[in-house]
């Protein structure tokens, strides 16, 4: 409250006494304003006292409280990641122990016990493994992904199986400043065996969303182009804007809408992935589009153009989603005929066929997969053209074929291809070229080949190779069922044999032979072991045999066990007549030799009744002529490593021995540049906190300087403000006791 | 004449002079009366007559009684009344207002923003823990209740308001009243008197009357030289003579809320806004709390459309059976962008995961929204429900109210993904708040009922936290409806402008004040008494009574002198 000035004349006693009832009333206010300011420490109790001071305190509060959660998220983000540092440490560890069984287990003067010895270590380390990488921090499993609640890694029929994903889970330490607080388990572990599918170029459909265009880089910041068209009245010219559209159809409906039909725009039937703009009538007609000034919207649409009777766009390039057709895969021819087809798919030793019949888009696809029970995960390469299929299991080999058809390799997945390059077979072996290595075929005929695939790069060039020698008649082809390589010779007489050197062995080239693995009979598809996995033959003197087969694995196998049921009576071997199946002889007297047709017979082919009762019983070829798959895909992480470590010792396999050490000594470089960003990060989260520290330190005072009551400066205008207003009381009450009344 | 003459002169004399001690006292006694206005006593010299080519004085005459005032400067004071009481009060509002927004405590909005999106933060943190979900809609619906609570409490503010103006209308029209019958008396009292203010107290009463009337309203006064005074705001009378008009309140609706206006009762015509407490309170509630109310309705609706559209995209822990959406549209075959949704959906599309619970299976749709105007095929809300409707295994149907409900077939169950339209935010699909403004923002109660519902990821494992990490960066997005400020942002520069606009309210009311009080200084000098001044008079009005006396006995003396000769 503000005293007015005094005019000169007189002064009446009311005015003096409003004036002192001001001033003493104003000073009563400031006294309890600084009583105010002393008790809650404040400056000022609302914003309106202070303004400049209040607007800086309630963005200082703010900052201070947003502070202290970034505060906080940084603690939980260190105390995950020290957990995930010292876990990586632990598995460190182990690779060096792991080095260390390599070390001792490789070389000729190591005993088999002695590997059999290593090999129960490496089941140690791998239990160890599997103890640190299963690490529960905080109630989550800190390297299962986003999947942190279910345990990451288990042990599986197959292997040892993957159960989270390869999300990071991350928090903020700033304004959009984002940290993982775990490590992608894709790195750490390198848990999935990728198949990464190539390029399979769907053709443009119009539900594409634009965002999905030019190979995932899509069609932004749309705004107006211009199209122009003659239709024989001279150019008409459209601004069209396209803010807004979604998908390609919202293009179509948006360039065709301000022409009321005089302009067609449909996808390109020819090349099946651009747009293509024409003009209804007259055949004269024109179209052109051009970009505004500065934008290059039509440019990214591909229809930018001068007049044309019509504009054929330019390849937009769409990439996959799930709602994408097969039938629009290759640009639109599709994946082949899927009836009676599909894919073979192999992991560890489950083997399905994957049923494609009536299936439309790429999630059915995915769904039918899932559905056949396969540890896998599904999604799409990282650059949105092809399909990629993982497995989750480590110590399992991973491999996508064919069932007959071509679906695989349309689809793009299917992991031996012609143009797979030799240096990737065999986990990165390749194969054996080194001169003496070359492939050598004995034919049917008897002519015995040298052929040199010294020359040789991917699997076409062996195939063309091959077939250079008898055009038509030695003819190599990719197996129709599975994956690998098939050598067939159409000509006459004795077996076509293939030298099983390392470089026959490396392409998985095999013939039918004793070695020969039931499980690779019938393209791939092995033989039956639904029970009763039984062979009933009925021998001419009317002797009745149950052959049970269960542990039989190989050709051998089975010959031996018929051999065993009369011996020198019932005589089993190779085919004598030059096919790729089984004869059996039986001396004994009486009827004829006969095998029931159960259906592990009918799989190796003797099921039937002798002819005469003088020949053997011919079997029929089990089409045993396949290639193995020599590139089965496997994870590349430890426990994939550490499994087939333990596989190697305990076959003895010296150059499986060898390889994996090279392999174990990459994946430890790897890995240790993986640790290496764990601590760098922990390093950034210290230095976020210091800053944090720091910055809360100023905040504070800052928020001090602005807000809190200097008590000092306050109790000093306190005293002064007392003895005012005690002069004042007492200036007041002296001043009012003059009166002119009491001289009356 | 001679000694008779003197005789006469010297008891008029005595007459005056006590008079003028009667006046003095008078003016004592009323020295701590407010708003009194001293009288003075008017003497002139009385009418000489001629005698013997002499002219000889005969005395004083007294004239009447006055009251010392100065009337310009009362119609100062009135103007200076009417703009000082609307600052005062409009100040006053600024106050209240501040207290509950209490913005520089703990308990204020931006803090329980800041809590809420810590709390979302958290959960990212360790979204493993369920806790810390709850947690999350704890501090939403604390800070949806503080929203809500401040709307609340400026609403009854408004309230207080509202009743503040009837009150001060009643008063006005009781001032108006007295002031009519004051002017009544005063010219009944006055019609003989040669002096306009010879009816001194009430006149002191009417000046009171006019007074407080100027501080409730602006108000222009002339005085009439019958002594009526006539009161003027803007172009219409309050009283003129014994004429009065009055005021009356009105209820008219303000965006909504029911709010009182005032007006002149007989000729409808609205109040003069030159100041004074009806103005400052109407201008207060509107301006101030209005305006604010919009802003806060702004902010509320912007953090529900934006958490929404960010929320709707994304998954919780569990899948939809079934689901009805929390908006309805008045007309189920306009365009969705046209059918009275308090939220406005664009062209773009949504996709819709049906999960079958026994395989795990997932079939996935694209349900396109064409709002693009062109063709005549907008999506309508039954053209929506159609298309969900045609994707196996999901039922559509739009609720009698408006609102969308989708169920699953059994065995089934369905999420949410990539809405680019925001319809299902505009629809209250697989949203986190409901309602559409600062009086009914709350935490949906499909979420709050099951927190599994948040949906803080995108697909992935049970801690996939990359909804939950845009949901927590939405405080720092620009946003379109608040000119592409932060919400964070667009909340401090409000509360920076309430306090600036606090301030200079403040400091304009001071000002006006001060004014004020310096014509009331002013008055006072002119029109207070003075009790030394007083005592000076009495002590002159006694000392000349004395030698009137002295005058009188000197006659006595003469005459006796006469008589005995």
């Amino acid at each position: 409250m503000s005293l007015g000035p005094i005019l000169s004349g007189r002064l009446p006693n009311s005015l003096a006494i409003s004036r002192s009832t001001q001033s003493l009333q104003s000073q009563n206010i400031y006294l309890q304003q600084l009583q105010d300011q002393l008790s809650t420490g404040q400056r000022f109790q609302l914003p309106g006292e202070e303004p400049a001071h209040a607007i800086r305190t309630v963005v200082l509060q703010s900052v201070i409280e947003r502070n202290e959660q970034i505060n906080v998220n940084t603690q939980q983000n260190q105390s995950f990641l020290s957990a995930t540092d010292s876990a990586l440490n632990s598995i460190g560890d182990i690779f060096d122990q792991a080095k260390g069984i390599i070390l001792s287990g490789v070389g000729d003067s190591v005993t088999d016990a002695e590997r059999d010895q290593l090999a129960t270590e490496v089941g140690t380390l791998i239990d160890n493994a599997l103890n640190t990488a299963n690490t529960k921090h905080s109630g989550r499993y800190i390297f299962a992904g986003t999947d942190t609640g279910q345990i990451a890694f288990e042990r599986s029929a197959q292997g040892i199986r993957y159960n989270g994903d390869l999300l990071e889970t991350s928090s903020f330490i700033g304004v959009d400043s984002l940290i993982a607080n775990n490590v992608n388990p894709d790195e750490a572990f390198r848990p999935f065996a990728k198949v990464q599918g190539v390029d399979v170029d769907p053709s443009l459909a119009t539900s594409a969303k634009l965002s999905s265009l030019r190979g995932g880089d899509g069609i932004s910041d749309l705004g107006p182009i211009e199209v122009t068209i003659n239709i024989g009245a001279g150019n008409v010219t459209e601004k069209i804007d396209l803010t807004g559209a979604d998908t390609i159809q919202d293009i179509i409906t948006r360039l065709e809408a301000p022409f009321g039909g005089a302009l067609n725009v449909a996808l390109d039937a020819a090349s099946g992935n651009g747009l293509e703009l024409s003009i209804n009538l007259p055949d004269t007609g024109t179209v052109a589009v051009t970009d505004i000034q500065g934008s290059n919207i039509a440019k990214s649409l591909g229809i930018e153009s001068t007049a044309v009777a019509t504009i054929n766009g330019t390849d937009l390039n769409p990439t996959l989603s799930l709602q994408t057709t097969l039938a629009s895969l290759n640009n639109g021819t599709g994946i082949g005929t899927t009836a009676g087809n599909g894919l073979l798919i192999t992991q560890g030793t489950k083997s399905e066929v994957v049923d494609l019949n009536g299936l439309t888009t790429v999630e059915d696809l995915f769904n039918e997969i899932k559905l056949a029970g396969f540890d896998v995960s599904l999604g799409f390469t990282e650059d949105g053209s092809g399909l990629e299929i993982s497995s989750r299991v480590s110590g399992a080999n991973f491999s996508i074929g064919e069932n007959g058809g071509n679906n695989a390799t349309l689809l793009g997945i299917r992991t031996l291809t012609a143009d797979t390059e030799l240096d990737e077979l065999n986990g990165g072996l390749g194969v054996h070229r080194d001169g003496t290595n070359s492939l050598d075929i004995t034919r049917r005929d008897g002519t015995e080949l040298e052929i040199d695939l010294s020359a040789t790069r991917t699997i076409q060039d062996v195939l063309d190779t091959v077939n250079a020698i008898d055009p038509g008649v030695l003819v190599a082809t990719l197996n129709s069922t599975g994956n690998g390589i098939t050598i067939n010779d159409s000509g006459a007489g004795g077996l076509l044999v293939i030298e099983p050197n390392q470089l026959a062995q490396d392409l998985g080239l095999q013939t039918f032979s004793e070695t020969t693995a039931l499980a690779d009979l019938n393209e791939g598809a092995g033989v039956s072991n639904e029970s009763p996995n039984v062979v009933t033959i009925t021998q001419r003197d009317g002797a009745i045999h149950n052959l049970d087969l269960s542990s039989a694995d190989t050709v051998q196998d089975v010959i031996d066990a018929i051999n065993a049921l009369d011996p020198g009576v019932l005589v089993a071997s190779l085919s004598t007549d030059g096919t790729n199946g089984f004869s059996i002889a039986d001396s004994s007297v009486g009827g004829s030799l006969i095998v029931d047709a159960t259906q592990l017979a009918v799989d190796l082919g003797i099921d039937g009744t002798e002819a005469t009762g003088t020949a053997p019983l011919i079997g029929d070829d089990v089409n045993a002529q396949l290639g193995l798959d020599n590139n089965p895909q496997n994870p590349a992480g430890i426990f994939d490593i550490l499994s087939r470590l333990q596989t190697a010792l305990i076959n003895d396999d010296n150059a499986q021995l060898q390889n994996l050490d090279s392999q174990m000594a990459e994946e430890l470089g790897r890995f240790t540049v993986v640790r290496g960003r764990v601590g760098s990060r922990l390093k950034l989260l210290d230095n976020v906190q210091d800053q944090l520290l720091d910055e809360n330190i100023q905040l504070r005072e800052s928020l001090s300087i602005e807000f809190d009551a200097d008590l000092t400066e306050t109790i000093t205008n306190l005293t002064n403000a007392q003895t005012i207003m005690q002069a004042s009381l007492q200036v007041t009450s002296q001043t009012f006791q003059l009166s002119l009344f009491n001289f009356l | 004449m001679g000694l008779n003459s003197a005789l006469n002169v010297a008891s008029r004399s005595l007459a005056l002079f006590s008079t003028g001690i009667e006046v003095a006292g008078h003016n004592v006694a009323n020295s701590s009366t407010p708003g009194f206005i001293r009288e003075v006593l008017d003497i002139s010299t009385a009418q000489p007559y001629e005698k013997g080519g002499l002219l000889i004085g005969t005395g004083a005459n007294l004239d009447g009684i006055r009251q010392e005032i100065d009337i310009h400067l009362e119609q100062r004071i009135y103007g200076s009344n009417a703009d000082a009481a609307a600052a005062q009060f409009s100040s006053g509002i600024y106050q209240q207002f501040q207290t509950i927004l209490n913005e520089l405590g703990e308990d204020d909005l931006s803090t329980h923003l800041n809590t809420f999106v810590g709390s979302i933060n958290d959960l990212i943190n360790q979204p493993e823990v369920l806790g810390l979900r709850s947690a999350v809609i704890d501090q939403a619906t604390t800070f949806a209740d503080k929203i809500t609570k401040i709307r609340g409490d400026v609403d009854n503010l408004r309230d207080n308001q509202n009743s503040e103006i009837d009150n001060l209308t009643g008063e006005a029209n009781q001032l108006i009243d007295q002031i009519a019958e004051f002017n009544v008396q005063i010219v009944k009292l006055e019609a003989s008197s040669n002096f306009s203010s010879n009816a001194g107290g009430l006149r002191t009463q009417r000046y009171e009357a006019l007074n407080r009337l100027s501080e409730i309203l602006p108000i222009e006064v002339r005085n009439t030289a019958t002594g009526s005074a006539e009161v003027f705001s803007g172009t219409n009378y309050l009283v003129l003579g014994s004429q009065t008009h009055h005021l009356e309140s009105f209820n008219e609706s303000n965006d909504g809320f029911p709010s009182q206006s005032v007006r002149i009762e007989e000729t409808q015509s609205p109040l003069d806004s030159g100041g004074g407490e009806l103005n400052g309170l109407i201008s207060g509630r509107d301006s101030i709390l209005g305006d604010f109310v919009g802003q806060l309705d702004s902010y509320a609706s912007a953090i529900i459309f934006e958490f929404n559209k960010i929320h709707s995209s994304g998954e919780g822990l569990k899948s939809f059976e079934d689901v009805t959406g929390s908006y309805a549209v008045d007309d189920s075959t306009a365009a969705l962008n046209d059918a009275g949704l308090a939220f406005t959906p664009k062209h773009g599309s949504f996709e819709i995961k049906v999960i079958d619970q026994g395989t795990g299976a997932i079939n996935t749709s694209v349900i396109s929204i064409d709002l693009d105007g062109l063709g005549g095929n907008d999506t309508s809300l039954d053209d929506l429900q159609a298309a969900i409707s045609g994707v196996t295994n999901l039922t559509a149907t739009v609720e009698p109210s408006g609102e969308l409900s989708i169920s699953a077939a059994n065995g089934y169950e369905f999420r949410f993904g990539n809405d680019t339209s925001d319809v299902l935010a505009s629809l209250g699909i697989n949203t986190f708040f409901t309602g559409t403004s600062s009086d009914d923002i709350a935490v949906n109660s499909i979420i709050s009922n099951d927190s599994a519902f948040f949906a803080t990821g995108q697909g992935g494992g049970d801690s996939d936290t990359r909804n939950a990490v845009l949901l927590a960066g939405f405080i720092d997005n620009p946003i379109e409806s608040l000119n592409d400020v932060p919400i964070g942002d667009f909340y401090e520069s409000l509360v920076s402008s309430i306090a600036q606009n606090a301030a200079s309210d403040g400091a304009l009311a001071d000002g006006l004040n001060g004014f004020r009080d310096s014509l009331l200084g002013q008055r006072a000098q002119i029109s207070g008494v003075s009790l030394d001044e007083e005592a000076v008079l009495i002590l002159q009005y006694q000392q000349a009574y004395q030698a009137s006396a002295r005058i009188v006995t000197t006659i006595d003396e003469l005459f006796n002198t006469l008589i005995s000769l």
